[in-house]
């Protein structure tokens, strides 16, 4: 047999010249590995856990409340009217101090921007230059009118949400601060500098907030986060940062304008202040997460070595071969 | 368009042998009839008259320029998956796709691109290698008359050529004359039947002036003869030259590319050409075959398939509801301006035309990247087989080679082995050893058989020595250089050297022999004229010369199978039959070809007559000719005397004992097919330690009855207690022995009785058949590959080996001497038998378990990413949005999750091949299919069911709705798509890095590499124009790499979905550990090295428990000892 080379070392036949290195085999490593991934994790979630611990969230739902009772029964009727004033006052109470930034959101609830015909509906490139506003075709129908194209096209500017929050304390009014509120590359490289708002919301149907013609894309930045589509039928939105801290106890009065029409879809609308740390909001489940599979890893340590304990196998012993374990020689 | 006629039933005809053999055409045809309607008028290819037969020039292209994309996208989209992928394609260009339509078209077209290129190149190589042929020059005789050299596509009908030593023939030719005078020419057919001797071709007497330039100018003749035809053996055609009309037959036709040998030129006319030439008519490819695993992946697909029907269904559903009944609500999205699509008047067709974008938003449950993948890797696999230097022949100078790629992972599932005897087993080398002449044998050396047999027997035979005998044979054809026409007959020549006589000149009519130790001790030539030659065909087994010797007595010499030559005995002629008999007897145990010999004293008037008979026999033309031609043959061979019988010996191959002992181990079983005789067949079947002496052998003949009924009931008999006896068997360590012969297999494989006759043999521990033609031996394939649905391997050598080669799942052919018909046919070549052990143990296991677990892994890295856009679907009122950037799903198969599983699938392995070969039982891993059952198929889809799951709610959860980083931002579609999908390029990838036991750099290069290639990736898609990266733009830089939620989320997915099988594995390993497991620690810790005797007593425990081999029959041997020694006791 010496043909068959039984004793040249190389790995002629799998073609690797390169140095071969065998994984290690050994219950050891694999009871280390669990430990050591469980020893990361847990430490991990629970710094995750009190980050997220740490924020101070006031989250106040107003669509129902903001419809005064003699439309109850008729929400539509009156979100629809847009002679009836929409104003509605809401009192928020301050549960812990909450530091500067305070950042307010919106919340929407089964609202579906992330639906396909509603994620396409827009135009990156006329958002960008001017040169390009008539490229409006993914936009129907909300494309173009007898003037000519809409700037910004499409449904999801058309859509654009229109609540506004006036905050004050103790009637004070607290100054929202809503520049920067968008992404940076967003107001750099997306919306042009030079693309003014044009025919929109000027058709027949008026979907949400009209924009100021005389300011440009650029600085629109309520247009631009809600132009980020969310990926969630529910979902936040930032709408300002309040610039100062509110102290515990302290009530906040909110004057809302509630122009939004959620009702036809049975949507709800809420109101959220908060503030943020390094893992951004209130998160408890990347913590919790964290801690269990990291506790799963120390179980898994454990009852190895106990299965060790119960069952010792000596690595590579050879009465493990199958034909030493099975009593007829061959398992077949 | 007759050549794809004649391909076509080719192709339908499942044994090549079939074909090859068939006859040319019936009797009662004849020249000018249908089908012999070929006119050449020589040295006139310009006449006008001539039908224009085809140019001599080849293409064994698949395709042309024209039709290479046409043709080869056809064989593409001939696969479902490709084909669902072509409308997927298709579709995205209208609005329903989810996707752009160049995130759909170009994998597909990279995916087909790729496998086209792949062709194209196989088909440029065959294009180039046509061309060569197409482009060599000959001597062609022109209308200045000369001789001047043209290429060989320019050679026509009608050419005189001129062709000289060691040349090809440009095509199929009427030989005219030669150099030498009785125009006799000898040509190798290597090509054609693979057999490398020489044969002896005779130009007709009446041509034999025409043996220079000059005697062409004039030269007019007219050639009618058969239609182009397969039959390599026979022609029928006449030639009208001067006024008179000769016969043609096979001997003056020189077939294209057979070759000149041993003569200086000759001359000849152009009768077929190019496709029309009978080699090019016999040209066939070999049927394609895939492997089981593949077979079995096809399933799987379909499966898959069902799955994304299923979860498109329900998509549908669920957006035809959500269209009738939110779609009215949902006044952002304008539902009174919507098209059909979205119109919540129409819900169903909604619903219809979503099922479509549902189909292709799913498809990434079909991996589109699987077929060329694993095309890719069985090439490069195919290369290391190629290039393995422990399977190069040093003595030849021939690696082995994978000639398809297709079925290496079938190498390592291979359950019964079938295999020729000669040139396979034997080295088709015979040495000439003894003879019996007059019934006193004569032998000179024990055979290498005898010795391997008495070295294991300890049996040893008495050997007579004698050096002086004196045989009367001087019968044989062939040449100085004693190239003859058979192995048996070159050997008889230096035999007969050896003892004196010195056979020296060949004339066509002549053979002269010198006679070195006469009585006066002075060399005497001796003149024999030959008169007549009765060819040796396979069917007369026997060959018959007449010679006129120099005192004018005429003699009949003929020689043959035993059988067939005591048939013909006179009865004064069996004088010496029982001696001759027994000898025989005894040199076939020995294993020992045998030849009877006989002659014949003729009177001058009696062979006058029977020669009249016997010419006309000759000249008279069409289909009948050969029947005549053997009656009269018959005639005269009767009556004989038997002088005696001479044996050869069939040397075994070097390293066949070792490695049937060897793949024995390794749970394999072996059949013998051979057209060997049995007495032959069972003396190498002891040689292979196949047989042993305590065995018990089944032998089924055949009772030799008129009655076929009788023969068939005594068949079944003769099977049903050989059953019986094996069921009786009590002692556990009883082997048996299955011996059958051609003829009762004949009845064995018809359809009532095969089955028996399978579940006798299979419970044989070997199977031995003899005296089988290729048709059988291919039957025999087919029943075993289709009665035990176990992959067969057939192994051969020669042409009668090509049906079996291509009938069994896995053919192997042998490229040794006998040229290269089987190894045409093969899927893998291999110079020695030898060479079989390290093909099948150590490539066949790798292979195998690297397509499996490749396939596997495609499955599940398909399935893991798949799933996470139909869930995301339910989250976007089923309206078939994705979660993530055409531009990542691009990347997805083709480039960020390819690489690692292609260098799983090339690189991989278990255990070295040391181990491999050292413990043969690993080896068994593959037939029982451990790698690859629904268990681990099943398993492998479950954890990536499990990982997508983990990947998608892990990441929404996180990603709700809150800020995801400090700075307030909250995620939207893109971040959400981004995270989610690091987390699948993560998790995929350390899965592979878990599932991979051997690492080398490549496997680091490609694993590391490809999550680096996406971070780059997304740092460059980043950097472009917002115009082509739309949200995605600076995504990395500025939302994802700064919130350290990425992050985090990224390593809790990687190690939530890699735990289920770290948690599988670690328990795998500890409490069930699979051999190669233990290997590997033993291997791990060198406790080889430590405890060498555990280490030794381990591999032989890893043996098969089998009853044949080497090994097997030295434990025979001990029990036997032991017995005797506990019955003295």
């Amino acid at each position: 047999m010496d043909t068959n080379g039984a004793t040249t070392s190389s790995a002629a036949g799998g073609g690797s010249t390169s140095k071969s290195s065998s994984k290690k085999h050994s219950r050891k490593p694999v009871i280390s590995t669990f430990t050591i991934i469980g020893i990361i994790f847990i430490p991990l979630g629970l710094v995750s856990l009190s980050a997220s611990e740490k924020v101070v969230e006031i989250v106040d739902r107003y669509d129902e409340s903001c419809v005064p009772s003699d439309y109850s029964n008729d929400k539509l009727k009156f979100i629809q009217n847009p002679s009836i004033n929409k104003s509605c006052v809401r009192t928020l109470t301050v549960p812990k101090l909450m530091k500067s930034p305070v950042f307010i959101y919106y919340q929407l609830d089964n609202y579906y921007q992330n639906h396909r015909r509603y994620v396409k509906s827009r135009s990156d490139k006329q958002l960008r230059s001017v040169s390009d506003e008539k490229s409006t075709k993914d936009c129907s129908p909300e494309d173009k009118t007898v003037d000519g194209p809409i700037v910004p096209c499409g449904l999801v500017a058309w859509s654009l949400f229109n609540d506004t929050y006036v905050f004050s304390v103790n009637s004070k009014t607290i100054e929202v601060n809503k520049h920067d509120i968008a992404w940076k590359s967003d107001k750099e490289h997306k919306f042009g500098s030079n693309v003014y708002p044009k025919n929109f919301q000027s058709g027949g149907l008026i979907g949400g907030a009209k924009l100021n013609s005389s300011v440009p894309l650029s600085k629109q930045e309520d247009l631009m986060v809600w132009m980020r589509t969310a990926a969630l039928p529910t979902f936040r939105k930032l709408y300002g940062k309040i610039e100062q801290d509110l102290q515990a106890n302290e009530k906040i009065q909110v004057v809302i304008q509630n122009n939004y029409n959620t009702y036809s879809f049975s949507g709800k609308k809420k109101l959220v202040l908060s503030t943020t740390s390094w893992i951004g909001g209130k998160n408890d489940f990347l913590g919790i997460a964290y801690i269990i599979v990291g506790g799963l890893c120390l179980f898994l340590a454990v009852c190895f070595i106990l299965l060790y304990v119960i069952k010792p196998r000596p690595l590579g012993d050879p009465s493990y071969l199958s034909w030493n374990r099975s009593p007829a020689g061959h398992p077949n | 368009m007759a050549r794809g006629r004649i391909r076509a039933k080719l192709r339908k005809s499942h044994l090549y042998s079939f074909c090859l053999f068939r006859s040319s055409g019936s009797g009662g045809q004849s020249i000018g009839g249908p089908g012999f309607s070929r006119t050449v008028y020589c040295n006139e290819p310009q006449v006008l008259n001539q039908k224009p037969y085809r140019s001599n020039s080849i293409s064994t292209t698949k395709y042309n320029f024209f039709s290479f994309l046409p043709k080869a996208l056809y064989e593409q989209f001939h696969r479902v998956a490709n084909l669902y992928f072509l409308g997927c394609a298709i579709a995205s260009l209208t609005p329903l796709s989810p996707f752009s339509p160049v995130s759909m078209i170009a994998p597909l077209v990279f995916v087909v691109g790729l496998s086209m290129a792949k062709e194209g190149l196989e088909d440029w190589r065959r294009f180039m290698q046509d061309r060569e042929v197409n482009s060599r020059k000959v001597h062609v005789h022109n209308e200045e008359g000369g001789f001047g050299k043209k290429t060989w596509e320019d050679v026509r009908v009608g050419d005189v050529v001129k062709v000289e030593k060691d040349q090809f023939f440009p095509a199929d030719l009427l030989q005219l004359s030669s150099n030498y005078e009785d125009g006799i020419c000898y040509v190798e057919t290597m090509n054609l039947d693979g057999e490398t001797n020489l044969k002896a071709k005779k130009a007709l007497e009446a041509t034999l002036g025409l043996d220079e330039d000059d005697n062409f100018n004039n030269f007019k003749g007219i050639i009618k003869c058969e239609d182009p035809n397969p039959s390599l053996y026979t022609f029928v055609g006449n030639l009208e030259y001067e006024g008179k009309v000769y016969a043609i037959d096979p001997t003056q036709i020189l077939l294209r590319d057979s070759k000149l040998r041993n003569t200086e030129f000759v001359y000849g006319v152009v009768i077929f050409t190019g496709h029309d030439s009978k080699v090019m008519q016999n040209s066939t490819r070999s049927p394609s075959k895939r492997s089981r695993v593949e077979k079995k992946m096809d399933y799987i697909i379909y499966v898959l398939f069902s799955v994304l029907l299923v979860i498109s269904l329900i998509s549908s559903f669920g957006f035809a509801v959500e269209i009738k009944y939110s779609m009215p609500v949902w006044w952002f999205m304008r539902p009174q301006d919507a098209d059909e699509y979205y119109s919540p008047q129409k819900p169903v067709i909604s619903g219809l035309s979503h099922m479509v974008t549902a189909l292709m938003l799913y498809g990434y449950l079909i991996p589109i990247s699987l077929y060329v993948s694993i095309e890719v890797v069985k090439v490069l696999q195919a290369t290391f087989i190629n290039q393995d230097i422990q399977m190069y022949d040093e003595d030849t100078g021939i690696p082995a080679q994978a000639r398809t790629s297709n079925l290496n992972e079938e190498l390592g599932q291979v359950d019964t082995i079938l295999s020729d005897k000669t040139g396979t087993l034997t080295c088709n080398q015979m040495d000439f050893l003894k003879c019996s002449i007059a019934g006193i044998p004569y032998g000179v050396s024990p055979s290498e058989v005898e010795l391997a047999a008495a070295e294991q027997m300890a049996n040893d035979q008495e050997d007579q020595v004698c050096h002086t005998a004196i045989p009367e044979l001087n019968e044989e054809t062939g040449n100085y250089t004693y190239e003859a026409e058979s192995p048996d007959e070159g050997s008889f020549l230096v035999a007969a050297r050896e003892l004196g006589f010195e056979f020296f000149q060949r004339t066509q009519s002549s053979v002269f022999v010198r006679e070195k130790y006469t009585a006066s001790g002075k060399p005497i030539e001796r003149e024999y004229k030959i008169l007549n030659v009765l060819e040796f065909t396979s069917k007369r087994k026997r060959m018959t010369v007449i010679v006129r010797d120099e005192e004018g007595q005429i003699l009949l010499l003929c020689k043959g199978a035993d059988s067939i030559i005591f048939d013909r005995l006179a009865k004064d002629g069996k004088l010496y039959l029982e001696d001759t008999t027994r000898h025989l007897n005894e040199y076939g145990e020995a294993g020992l070809r045998t030849l009877a010999l006989a002659y014949r004293k003729l009177e001058e008037s009696e062979y006058t007559a029977w020669n009249n008979e016997f010419q006309k026999a000759k000249t008279s033309i069409g289909a009948d000719r050969d029947a005549n031609l053997e009656n009269a043959a018959e005639m005269m061979e009767r009556d004989l005397f038997l002088v005696g019988a001479t044996a050869v010996e069939d040397k075994l191959q070097k390293g066949v004992p070792q490695c049937i002992d060897k793949l024995a181990q390794a749970g394999l079983k072996l059949w013998v097919l051979t057209g060997d005789k049995m007495e032959t067949a069972i003396n190498i079947g002891f040689a292979c330690s196949l047989l042993r002496q305590g065995m018990k052998q089944i032998c089924i003949t055949e009772s030799g009855s008129e009655d076929k009924q009788e023969v068939k009931e005594d068949i079944l008999k003769q099977i049903t207690n050989g059953l019986e006896m094996i069921k009786q068997e009590n002692d556990p360590h009883a082997a048996f022995a299955l011996i059958i012969d051609g003829k009762t297999l004949a009845y064995a494989l018809e359809d009532d009785m095969k089955l028996k006759f399978l579940g006798l043999a299979v419970e044989c521990a070997s199977v031995i058949c003899c005296r089988v033609s290729p048709k059988q031996k291919a039957l025999v394939t087919r029943l075993v590959k289709q009665g035990t649905g176990k992959t067969t391997l057939a192994i051969g050598d020669g042409a009668n080996d090509v049906g079996m080669i291509q009938e069994a799942d896995i053919g192997v052919g042998i490229s040794g001497v006998e040229g290269m018909q089987a190894v045409m046919a093969s899927d893998f070549s291999v110079s020695q038998f030898r060479f079989l052990e390290r093909l099948l143990v150590v490539h066949g296991h790798w292979c195998y378990k690297r397509i499996a677990q490749m396939i596997c892994y495609f499955f599940y890295k398909n399935i893991a990413f798949g799933l996470t856009l139909f869930y995301f679907e339910a989250f976007t009122g089923f309206s078939g949005q994705s979660v993530y950037d055409d531009w990542y799903m691009l990347l997805f198969n083709v480039v960020l999750t390819s690489l690692p599983v292609m260098s799983l699938g090339v690189f991989e392995q278990d255990v070295s091949s040391e181990v491999c070969l050292e413990f043969p039982a690993v080896y068994q891993q593959g037939p029982r299919n451990l790698f690859f059952d629904w268990y681990r198929i099943l398993g492998w889809m479950g954890n990536g069911l499990l990982c997508s799951l983990i990947i998608f709610f892990i990441n929404i959860i996180i990603l709700y709705d809150q800020a995801f980083r400090a700075e307030g931002q909250t995620a939207d579609l893109a971040v959400l798509g981004t995270t989610m999908f690091t987390c699948i390029v993560w998790s995929l990838n350390c899965q592979i890095a878990l599932t991979m036991s051997h690492f080398t750099w490549i496997q680091h290069v490609t694993i590391w590499g490809s999550i680096a290639a996406w971070y780059i990736f997304l740092l460059i898609y980043g950097a472009v124009s917002p115009r082509i990266s739309g949200n995605a733009y600076q995504i990395l830089v500025e939302a994802l790499a700064p919130a350290p939620i990425y992050w985090q989320t990224t390593l809790l997915a990687t190690i939530a979905c890699t735990l289920p099988y770290m948690a599988h594995i670690a328990y795998q390993r500890c409490f069930e550990p699979e051999d190669h497991h233990i290997i590997q620690e033993i291997k791990y810790y060198r406790k080889d090295v430590e405890d060498q005797h555990m280490w030794t007593r381990e591999r032989s425990k890893a043996r098969q428990k089998t009853k044949i081999g080497f090994t097997a029959r030295v434990d025979a041997k001990i029990r036997q000892v032991r017995a005797k020694l506990n019955k003295k006791q």
